[in-house]
């Protein structure tokens, strides 16, 4: 309750702030636009019926389901492709606007508009997102929430599963439609109101154990969100209030999904595992927003409520084992939030500037704790336990100061005091302050200079015991940790040229001394060097480089103690990029654009463990791409464009290498491979504007 | 994070004419014609096309606020055409030059900008500072020094940053680094533009990492709302921050993790038992096959990481 009034009380403080200012003081005092005519106006320009059509055919080399995973381009073959739109504007400020955008694709869209400029405006949108993560998985289930094996698996063991398994998609698609309307019943007021509705359906991947012989299971997704929205907002400067309403809830179709045993020669007794269960979300957000001399002043407040009562499964699908009856028919969650922010931001005189935000989140689970006696493996009963709710508090104040010490030069300086509080959990409470440094300098001709230097401590409360993880673990999101890290940046513009030059580098190194065991230390590296050339406005040029890196140790022991093994694990991502575009440059008409991009990516990882150091196989992960664009103005309201896109991807990853379906003793999986393709797609299309 | 572009990096510096440009305005010297004074050069000759703001809101004469609002009674600075956002004219439209002479500056935006980015914004702001902008001033763009016109194109019939097809390259060309994240193994399907920044990011001041919700697990289970819970077993670290497992923009590790299980896991996860169980190159497919390091490592058997509803599925296996 003080909260909601200190909370409240910022919120009223920033709307009765009486005074407004600005960085530029417009003197209007001596404007006489009695002659300002505008003779000179195309206003005509501002009436516009207009539209276009576009047809395209699309050429896919080969059928690779990474090539196609956002955009429907997963299959080989000739498709037609289409983009339309019409828009009519007036001079009064009427407008409508319809388009839609690749509707011979799985990704379609499509949008309708139209409103009066000052009065009200309605949307209605139309969006399809399709997501392919693999089609070569393998798995010797049939079904949709009851998962069944072929009815010859009894002959078989899980380790010829290889032969008996077909391969399924895992893929989704989302269905997304959007309605929004506003009104503006008076110059100072806007009202809004939306309803949105996903639907996302397809097969994505699950895995479940009966006692340490796992299955991987295609699981059936039916999930359908909608959200209602409704939001009215004020504004008479210096102040803006608003105050906004969300209502969401989550339904899913299926809340369990049963499979057979693969590990049993009859396929029982069969498991059941827990879908994700129905929920509400409601927030009610209030907006503010003011400012009085060369200060402005905003805070945001939102209060939430997460609700989840989906009714319990059993235990267990073993009726053999006399258990006692579930503590209540659903868990009956709850749970409140509240986020913050309060920011304040000032010229306190011409070169100095002040910066102040505070932010808090909370996370309060008011869901009842219940005695459960959870099955192990649908075998074994275990003791009662509660069941597990987590609560957090964390605010973070910040500040920041800085001086422009001249036009050439600025310094600023900053820092930051985070404090978070959970409950339930080995650390309790964390506090963690910071401080940094960020020099920017402009040099004779076109040189630029930017250097920043951080420091950050985090420590943490004294250790308690709350479950059975090894006590010299220190969780690395709870620990005590040590942050440094600087950043340099430097631009040079070729005088007398269009040649702009920068390189860039920065290195951050976050050590937990207290941490015996888990992650230990963390290190990443980044440098880059880009150049760009625009000689004419109808010609660009640009290349970049960079590369980043990022390293960690965990420890861990086997014999409790001592720590008598370490991960060392190194990712790395070298990025190359080129673009080059000229504009009727080759020829009068015709605009021609080439982009490469290329990111390699190498992990490495390694155990240290019995006075050896074993380095796993190379993680690889390699991307090409070249897309060349050529446009051609054919007549004044046509025009013919080709596209050709080629992507390479090569992958190497240990986790998946020869894994079959049957590689593992105690898990049945499904045979996924890294993928590796080439291929390429070539458009050619046809637009003609109205 | 690297942001590969001058411009993140406070670029604008007050330039030469930055104080003049200040002064010009608190002088108030505005030109005898409006428009009709600027348009006799600026037409559609010039490198930058002029003319083509006539077909945007800003030269529209029937939209309440624009600079072009031709209807009486319009606030300042509405109707104040070319001059609202340049800047009184002063000697700029003096008449003919010495040879060698320049003119009298006029404040410019964006790449040409002659005036530090936050003179340049208070121009702007004198009409959008309104409630999608209420979070503007201290937000991590405005303390960067970006200038509203590093990303928008005000002159341009359309202004590409609020587009599908080029957002994600405007924003990439300072944040490249997440531009090339997206190609990585696994990435938010944003590559084909099915997914934009602005659906996760609010440019104009958000919350952390400039999410458009109050906070960043908001802002994903804006999305994930199957993962919204609350859950009878919940698994602390999700309730706490998406970002300790995770990555948004694209990872070289499945599921957008910072790094794979078991390594990932066992960096917390630690009891009596196959938990601290050192994992090694013998335990790949071509050795022992271990079902704690291949496939889905952990996640074989403790699948329902995020939380399970389950009244047995306190170890997140059911």
């Amino acid at each position: 309750m003080t909260k909601t009034c200190a909370a409240l009380a910022v919120l009223a403080a920033t709307t009765v702030s009486p005074l407004h200012g600005a960085v530029v003081e417009p003197n209007y005092d001596n404007v006489d636009t009695s002659r300002w005519r505008c003779r000179l106006c195309p206003f005509d320009l501002s009436t516009v019926r207009q539209g276009h059509w576009r047809v395209e055919a699309l050429a896919v080399d080969d059928a690779h389901t990474r090539f196609g995973r956002d955009n429907g381009l997963d299959r080989a073959g000739v498709r037609g492709n289409g983009d339309a739109s019409l828009a009519y504007g007036n001079a009064e400020g009427r407008h409508l606007a319809i388009d839609a955008v690749d509707l011979g694709l799985d990704s379609r869209q499509a949008r309708f508009r139209t409103g009066y400029n000052g009065r009200y405006d309605v949307l209605v949108q139309w969006r399809e997102v399709p997501r392919i993560v693999a089609a070569d998985g393998r798995t010797p289930y049939s079904g949709d929430t009851m998962l069944e094996l072929p009815e010859t698996w009894g002959d078989r063991e899980p380790q010829n599963a290889t032969a008996a398994s077909a391969q399924f998609p895992y893929a989704t698609h989302r269905r997304q439609a959007r309605a929004r309307l506003s009104f503006e019943p008076a110059p100072a007021v806007r009202l809004r109101a939306s309803y949105a509705r996903e639907t996302k359906t397809g097969t994505t991947e699950t895995f479940a154990d009966r006692f340490y012989q796992a299955t991987g299971l295609p699981k059936p997704i039916d999930h359908a969100s909608e959200e209602i929205r409704g939001q009215a907002v004020f504004t008479s400067q210096p102040w803006v209030v608003g105050a906004e309403l969300r209502r969401s809830r989550f339904r899913n179709a299926n809340a369990a999904l049963v499979w057979e045993n693969a590990f049993s020669p009859r396929g029982d007794p069969t498991g059941r595992i827990a879908l994700a269960p129905d929920n509400d979300a409601d927030t009610a957000t209030l907006t503010s927003r003011t400012g009085f001399g060369r200060t402005r002043l905003s805070a945001r407040l939102t209060w939430g409520r997460h609700r989840q009562d989906d009714a319990f499964l059993p235990y267990t699908t073993n009726g053999g084992l006399g258990l006692e009856a579930l503590p209540a028919p659903s868990l009956g969650g709850h749970a409140r939030t509240f986020a913050g922010a309060v920011s304040l931001a000032s010229r306190l005189t011409r070169r100095l500037r002040l910066s102040l935000t505070h932010r808090q989140h909370e996370r309060d689970n008011r869901s009842p704790v219940l005695m459960l006696s959870p099955v192990l493996g649908d075998l074994i009963v275990t003791p009662p336990r509660p069941s597990r709710s987590y609560g957090l508090r964390r605010q973070t104040t910040e500040a920041r100061l800085r001086h422009r010490i001249g036009p050439r030069l600025s310094v600023a300086l900053g820092g930051r005091s985070t404090e978070a509080e959970r409950t339930r959990l080995e650390i309790a409470r964390n506090r963690e302050n910071g401080a940094w440094v960020d020099l920017l300098a402009h040099g004779p001709g076109g040189l630029a200079l930017s250097l920043k230097a951080s420091q950050a401590s985090r420590d943490a409360s004294p250790f308690r015991t709350v479950s059975r993880n090894n006590p010299l673990t220190r969780r690395y999101y709870q620990a005590a940790r040590d942050q440094r890290a600087w950043r340099a940046r430097v631009d040079y513009r070729v005088p007398a040229s269009q040649v702009a030059l920068g390189a860039e580098a920065e290195v951050r190194a976050t050590d937990y001394p207290s941490s015996e065991l888990g992650l230990t230390r963390e290190r990443d590296d980044g440098w880059g060097v880009d150049v760009s050339y625009a000689p004419a406005a109808d010609i660009y040029l640009s290349a970049f480089l960079e590369s980043r890196a990022s390293d960690a140790t965990t420890a861990g022991s086997q014999s409790h103690p001592p720590i008598d093994w370490y991960y060392d694990t190194f990712d790395r991502t070298r990025a190359t990029g080129f673009v080059a575009r000229a504009n009727g440059v080759l020829h009068p008409g015709l605009d021609v654009e080439l982009t490469y991009s290329q990111v390699d990516g190498r992990g490495r990882y390694a155990t240290a463990f019995a006075d050896a150091v074993q380095a796993f196989p190379e993680l690889v992960s390699d991307h090409r791409s070249l897309k060349v664009e050529a446009t051609y103005r054919w007549r004044r309201q046509t025009q013919v464009a080709v596209r050709w896109y080629w992507e390479d991807y090569a992958s190497a990853d240990w986790a998946f290498r020869g894994v079959t379906p049957d590689a593992i003793r105690n898990v049945l999986t499904f045979g996924r491979r890294p993928p590796t393709y080439t291929n390429a797609f070539l458009g050619v299309s046809l637009e003609r504007r109205m | 994070m690297l942001t590969g572009s001058l411009m993140a990096a406070e670029a604008h510096a007050a330039g030469p004419a930055h104080d003049e440009l200040v002064a010009k305005f608190a002088e108030g010297e505005y030109s005898r014609r409006g428009a009709d004074s600027c348009l006799g050069c600026h037409d559609e000759d010039e490198p930058f096309p002029t003319l083509e703001v006539f077909r945007t809101v800003h030269g529209h004469p029937g939209v309440p606020g624009s600079p072009f609002q031709m209807a009486h009674g319009a606030v300042l600075p509405a109707g104040m055409q070319c001059e609202a956002c340049h800047g009184p004219a002063g000697e700029h439209t003096a008449g003919i030059l010495a040879v060698g002479a320049s003119r009298e500056p006029m404040i410019n935006f964006g790449l040409r900008g002659n005036a530090d980015a936050a003179v340049q914004n208070g121009l702007c702001l004198a009409c959008h500072a309104n409630y999608e902008r209420a979070h503007w001033a201290g937000s991590a763009h405005e303390q960067a020094g970006l200038a509203c016109a590093d990303c928008h194109l005000v002159h341009a019939e359309v202004d590409a940053v609020r587009t599908r097809e080029r957002q994600a390259e405007t924003c990439g060309r300072c944040h490249r680094q997440v531009a090339a994240d997206t190609l990585k193994l696994s990435s938010h399907p944003m590559r084909d533009n099915q997914f934009l920044c602005r659906d996760c990011h609010d440019p104009h001041g958000g919350g952390d990492a400039l999410v458009r919700r109050a906070t960043i697990n908001d802002a994903c289970l804006a999305c994930h709302t199957d993962l919204r819970g609350p859950f009878l077993w919940e698994h602390a670290p999700v309730v706490e921050d998406c970002g300790i497992c995770h990555v948004p923009h694209g990872s070289n590790q499945p599921a957008l993790l910072v790094r794979r299980a078991p390594q990932l896991c066992q960096g917390c996860h630690s009891s009596v038992g196959h938990r601290s169980f050192a994992q090694t190159p013998e335990d790949l497919a071509a050795g022992r096959a271990s079902a704690f390091l291949l496939a889905n490592a952990c996640l074989n058997c403790h699948f329902a990481v995020h939380g399970s509803n389950h009244p047995s599925g306190n170890l997140f296996r059911r």
